[in-house]
């Protein structure tokens, strides 16, 4: 198996040379490793996250390595916000080629509201965030005449989770189910203008978000035995296939849900 | 550095369309190819372009529905290259390219025996090699056509290529799941209608063609680099992750 760490600088193939990537939640997780690995083909990236902190240390270290990277604050529930990251992009950078949507919550981070307000929040996030981000980048990918843009779902989008995992509630399949759809109608009301938009669907991945599960010994055991591989993602597998996505060699691909799930749904 | 580099992969139909281009792009990414197909001249082909480049070629012939074959076949690349860690399952066929006096049941055997069995037969034999080492990927070419129906008008409902290819796209799962633990991913992809000599009858008639691209959101139809730039990905330790899988490269064809 290739190795889990990744390399940054100069070291990739290029193969996202001369292209910016805005990439919301890149201060963490899946999307700090898709950044990494964007800088690390050639991109400028442009990291907006909630977290000022994730996403400034994230771009300092790309910027370390050689790469060329900034870190704007986000909330992507927020329109205005989303609005000024993508000005931030074409203002440091002059343009927006690929836009990554991998801010997301899962219902845990919301335990303190109650149900209703947990539910608004996560549908929030993960599901207008998304929309919101790649309205304002979509204007600026039309201006220019291409783009593409990834959204990080989840097989939680295609599925329903064992009654041990969920009480059939949680807004976070509810989200991605969401997701998964929102890339397939952005797809076809954009394929004749060159920007082409496609959404990977994780399993279960060792990220800070799924943290209470990989803590727990016996839950994380139950959970790793679903998927047929036997073993969680690490973030770097699922930047791989974002990157695939990202880039011009996935042209004739849009619309498309990419499964990266060791096996789980097609038990 | 290649993404391939160090990899041996098989790769039938390899004498035109997708097998070719996946030979090329692999050979470019550092991999050893053996190029097998039907038309041993055509494989043999392909194998002088990708060693003209400098790359590290092989050929051979095969018809991908007798066991005997597929087995010799594999035993053949390990014993040129050593070892078989990649299978690209391209060989592939249509009605529209069978005997115009075979009746109908003739036609949906032969189909579904090299789409289907012939895909089946060639893991298998790979399997063999690839399961003891714990190591390898199996890339099928399934089809769009695994997924839907042909649009309206296209079939009359008894076309075996559908019934193929939905059947490749259950064996990618089936095998995919089975073999997990153990070192080799099984995954697909669904194509939608790309120019190859299988496709030419069709993209060589306006009409149709026109019909065929506006049924691709994008507008267009896809071309063979296109795809293998999909097998690629699935036949390299990218997709570390991914297995049972099966990616559409098609213009959002099946988004709508």
């Amino acid at each position: 198996m290739m190795e889990q760490t990744q390399t940054m600088g100069a070291s990739g193939l290029g193969r996202l040379e001369n292209k910016v990537a805005l990439i919301t939640g890149g201060g963490s997780g899946i999307g700090e490793a898709s950044a990494k690995l964007f800088a690390d083909e050639g991109a400028t990236v442009a990291i907006a996250d909630l977290n000022a902190q994730g996403a400034e240390r994230a771009a300092g270290e790309i910027r370390e390595a050689g790469g060329s990277a900034i870190a704007t604050v986000v909330d992507v529930t927020d329109n205005d916000s989303c609005a000024a990251a993508v000005d931030a992009a074409v203002d440091e950078f002059g343009r927006v080629d690929v836009l990554v949507n991998s801010a997301g919550v899962g219902a845990r981070r919301a335990s303190d509201m109650t149900y209703e307000e947990r539910w608004q929040f996560v549908i929030d996030v993960n599901l207008k965030g998304t929309v919101l981000m790649a309205r304002h980048a979509v204007e600026q990918m039309k201006e220019q005449g291409s783009g593409a843009v990834v959204n990080i779902a989840s097989i939680r989008g295609l599925i329903g989770y064992p009654d041990f995992i969920t009480d059939g509630f949680n807004p976070y399949p509810h989200s991605k189910g969401g997701v998964v759809n929102a890339t397939r109608d952005m797809a076809l009301g954009l394929a004749k203008q060159n920007i082409r938009v496609n959404a990977v669907c994780p399993g279960f991945t060792h990220t800070e978000m799924t943290r209470g599960t990989w803590e727990n010994p016996e839950l994380y055991d139950r959970i790793v035995a679903l998927h047929p591989i036997g073993r969680f993602a690490q973030p770097i597998e699922i930047a791989r296939a974002v990157l695939f996505l990202a880039s011009d060699e996935a042209s004739f691909v849009t619309g498309a849900c990419l499964v990266i799930d060791g096996g789980f749904t097609a038990q | 550095m290649g993404r391939l580099d160090d990899r041996t992969a098989l790769i039938t139909g390899a004498g035109s369309g997708i097998g070719a281009a996946c030979a090329e792009l692999f050979s470019a990414e550092g991999a050893n190819v053996f190029c097998a197909d039907l038309e041993a001249g055509d494989a043999q082909d392909v194998a002088d372009r990708v060693t003209e480049r400098g790359g590290s070629a092989a050929a051979g012939s095969v018809d991908v529905t007798k066991r005997d074959q597929c087995e010799s076949l594999v035993a053949k690349v390990v014993e040129r290259f050593g070892g078989l860690d990649v299978l690209v399952n391209s060989a592939g066929v249509t009605p529209r390219k069978a005997p115009l006096e075979w009746d109908f049941e003739e036609k949906w055997d032969w189909v579904i025996d090299v789409n289907l069995k012939g895909s089946m037969l060639m893991s298998h034999a790979a399997s063999n090699v690839m399961l003891p080492a714990g190591y390898g990927s199996i890339v099928n070419l399934a089809s769009i056509i695994g997924l839907v129906g042909y649009s309206t008008g296209m079939s009359d409902g008894f076309n075996p290529y559908p019934h193929s290819k939905g059947g490749v796209v259950q064996m990618t799962r089936d095998m995919g799941v089975a073999f997990a633990k153990r070192g080799v991913r099984v995954n697909a992809l669904c194509p939608g209608f790309t120019y190859t000599a299988l496709t030419k009858s069709l993209t060589d008639d306006d009409d149709m063609r026109l019909h065929l691209e506006s049924l691709h959101p994008m507008g267009r139809l896809g071309e063979p680099i296109e795809i293998a730039y999909a097998a690629l990905y699935l036949a390299s330790d990218e997709s570390s992750f991914v297995t049972a899988s099966c990616l559409p490269v098609d213009g959002g064809y099946t988004a709508g």
